[in-house]
């Protein structure tokens, strides 16, 4: 059953076997597959559960729903947006769509550098070709594929460099392009689609709308999950719940796990909780055409094509380089930060339809840290400290020049970035400006879609929060299972990694247990 | 509020100014929490053109709502490359309406940042006896791009101030329309049928 905060009037307590604290790629993976070992399940969800019918394609309307924080989550000096779902579904409902593996080179690294032996491409290779197959993942058709899109596609290969069609998990798509407000036509399969309801109707409980607030551990080695009914929109608690349990999965996603083992006294021992936070920032880039060269990125797939000719994955610093990848369905998000005001702004919105608009995605290495404080009416507010590191702005410069110089040479005839400081390049001529590009709170607008970290797994409680079976390393019956277990960035896109670890490590438990 | 300010000596001034440039943080991320905290109010899907009347639904007063006009009105002049602006949306009037459900915190910063906007920055720039609200909108437009160049408070200030006022320009139709955005494709389903 599917019960929504409205549909309940009195404080909840409840009985299971095991706890499922959220619903996003690493929840609903989990609770799927212990549903169907016929293991007693309980999934809590602080977000509500919207449908099809309730996405009404505007922004200023989905946001708020849809997204922590309304989607304007910042990092602690106001840099960086850190975006997450929160709502049913968790990010895979609001997310591009993407689907991309663990880079080999990260699982190297992470072999070489943080003694991950046990997580191979060959132990994940079943845990994928589930997840896949739940999903629906197949290559974007490429009647989908935009003309925003198609551009670097054309361009890369006329200037004989690299580039990809992303794989998708979408299922009769039309190419609305309102991907990242929630699919209005049940076309993109987050967990919402392709794993919720089906644990639903092999006995999984999922609520929505509830908060969970901290785990009690009682002396009989059960857990007592603490929480609230809240209310929707302004999340304003209204009944408590109480959850009894042997098992928890911790799947609330990298900023709010961590969160909730520090307010229940479960960090003792783990003195990387909340460390080592890698956010994979990005930042917008417009490259205006010919009127004649129409991209109308607002309609069609919004990411469907990737440049790929900078990556630069090594065993020794795992992913790295930079990409590019088509944007578009955002428009009032978008062009928040985009250079100049009045009419020099108003000059490149009149462009529109014949701007490219890319995402230009920069790795990074884990530099950042959280902590956590409440309101009274008990809501977590993360501090996410992050240092950007002067490497990575120096990749960024680098990224500045050689993009601007790929969509120059494409025929573009201004190029820009979403930084309030840097001038709009006119021409070729102009790319040694990037030497000037700066990064600074405020100048620069970056967003993450890809926050991991926090709890990162590894080998001892010294260097990492879990082992390599996603279990705590103070805690037998702890386990975390989502973004937060990451010991660097996974992939250039975050979902696909999420949910097979989950198949996998929800596979090795029920084998061992 | 503002008349407050004014009257208030200048250390005062500088304490309350500093409270609210603090909010501040919170306010360049505001558009979208200014939203939320809307949502469990009746929301129209293409924002009311407000009556002066009813100028109390948010939390700005007249005089504050005039400085919030005259910024969001550089921002995004009508004329020039496309014909629709701030004012021809009454873009002052909706980000008030959004405002009326927003955390304290928003409403204090984005109030004395508007105060900061209207007092300070014409002396920055070389107009100390006159008010940012009473200058040509060229002239404030070019307040606006100085203040870009600057570091701490008026960059803080600017880019809040664009953010909310872009963000919620682009979600009227008024614009779409001069621009090419065809905007939700449920609607246009919707109209056929
Ligand atoms: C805009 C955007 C676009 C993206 N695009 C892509 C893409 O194209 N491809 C890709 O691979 N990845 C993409 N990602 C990233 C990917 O979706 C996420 O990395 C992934 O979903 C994270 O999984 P998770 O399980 O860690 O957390 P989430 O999926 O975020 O789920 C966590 C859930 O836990 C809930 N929760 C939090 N705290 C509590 C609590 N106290 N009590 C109860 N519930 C709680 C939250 O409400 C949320 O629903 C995108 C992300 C965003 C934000
Ligand atoms: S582009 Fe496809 S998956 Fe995205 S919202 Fe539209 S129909 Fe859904």
């Amino acid at each position: 059953m599917i019960y929504e905060g409205e549909q309940i009037s009195a404080a909840l307590n409840l009985t299971t076997d095991t706890v499922v604290i959220g619903s996003g790629a690493g929840g609903g993976v989990s609770a799927y597959h212990l549903a169907k070992a016929g293991v007693k399940t309980v999934v809590l969800e602080e977000g509500g559960r919207f449908q099809a019918k309730d996405m009404s394609q505007r922004e200023e309307q989905m946001y708020p729903q849809l997204y922590r924080a309304g989607g304007q989550q910042m990092t602690s000096d106001g840099q960086i947006n850190v975006m997450q779902g929160s709502a049913f579904g968790g990010s895979t409902l609001i997310n591009a769509a993407d689907v991309t593996p663990i880079a080999p080179e990260v699982l190297a690294h992470w072999q070489h550098h943080h003694g991950i032996t046990e997580i191979t491409e060959q132990a994940l290779a079943a845990s994928y070709k589930r997840v896949r197959a739940q999903m629906g993942v197949a290559p974007v058709k490429q009647n989908l594929i935009n003309n925003n899109n198609n551009l670097i596609l054309d361009a890369a290969a006329k200037q004989g460099i690299k580039a990809g069609i992303f794989d998708t998990n979408r299922k009769n798509c039309i190419g609305s392009g309102y991907c990242m407000q929630g699919c209005a036509y049940d076309a993109k399969q987050g967990t919402n689609l392709s794993y919720l309801p089906q644990a639903s109707e092999l006995g999984a409980q999922i609520y929505t709308d509830v908060r969970v607030d901290r785990i009690e551990k009682l002396k009989n080695g059960f857990y007592k999950v603490h929480g609230m009914v809240i209310e929707r929109g302004l999340r304003t608690p209204k009944y408590p719940v109480e959850v009894i349990a042997k098992r928890i999965i911790l799947s609330a996603g990298a900023v709010h796990s961590p969160a909730i083992l520090k307010r229940s006294g479960l960090d003792k021992g783990l003195p990387q909780l909340g460390k080592n936070v890698s956010l994979q920032p990005q930042m917008v880039v417009g490259a205006q055409f010919e009127q004649h060269q129409q991209m109308n990125s607002q309609r069609g797939i919004p990411q469907s094509v990737y440049l790929a000719e900078y990556d630069n994955n090594t065993v020794e610093h795992g992913l790295g380089g930079y990409r590019i990848e088509g944007i578009g369905g955002v428009l009032a998000n978008m062009v928040t930060g985009l250079p100049g005001i009045a009419d020099q702004h108003k000059q490149l919105m009149q462009a529109y339809l014949h701007t490219h608009y890319s995402l230009l995605l920069i790795p990074d290495q884990p530099s950042g840290e959280m902590r956590w404080k409440y309101k009274e009416n008990g809501a977590v507010v993360p501090i996410i400290d992050y240092k950007i590191s002067d490497e990575w702005k120096s990749r960024a410069r680098d990224a500045v020049r050689n993009i601007s110089e790929f969509f120059f040479k494409a025929g573009a005839k201004k190029v820009y970035f979403s930084n309030h400081s840097f001038p709009v390049l006119e021409s070729i001529d102009d790319i040694d400006k990037a030497d000037l590009f700066e990064i600074s709170p405020g100048l620069t607008t970056l967003i993450s879609a890809h926050v991991q970290g926090t709890c990162r797994m590894g080998t001892s409680a010294a260097h990492s929060v879990v082992n390599q079976n996603l279990k705590l390393h103070t805690d037998e019956n702890i386990y975390v299972i989502d973004a937060s277990i990451m010991p660097t960035t996974a992939s250039t896109h975050t979902m696909l990694p999420i949910m097979a670890m989950a198949d996998y490590a929800i596979h090795k438990m029920l084998a061992t247990s | 509020m503002m008349n407050n300010t004014m009257q208030l000596p200048e250390s005062s001034r500088r304490i309350f100014l500093q409270r609210s440039i603090q909010a501040l943080a919170v306010l360049s991320t505001a558009p979208m929490i200014i939203a939320c905290d809307s949502l469990n109010q009746p929301f129209a899907v293409e924002p009311v053109i407000v009556a002066a009347e009813s100028r109390s639904n948010g939390p700005l007063n007249d005089i504050e709502l005039n400085i919030l006009s005259a910024v969001t009105d550089a921002i995004i002049p009508q004329n020039g490359a496309f014909k629709t602006g701030a004012s021809d949306v009454n873009l002052a009037l909706i980000i008030n309406q959004h405002l009326a459900y927003a955390d304290q915190d928003i409403v204090t910063g984005l109030q004395g940042s508007l105060a900061f906007i209207e007092h300070k920055t014409t002396a920055i720039f070389g107009k100390p006896d006159e008010q940012f609200s009473q200058l040509s909108t060229l002239v404030r437009t070019k307040i606006l791009v100085s203040m870009a160049t600057l570091d701490g408070i008026p960059v803080q200030i600017f880019i809040a101030l664009k953010t909310l006022s872009l963000f919620f320009f682009y979600t009227t139709k008024a614009c779409w329309n001069d621009i090419g955005h065809q905007g939700p494709l449920i609607q246009q389903q919707e109209q056929k049928l």
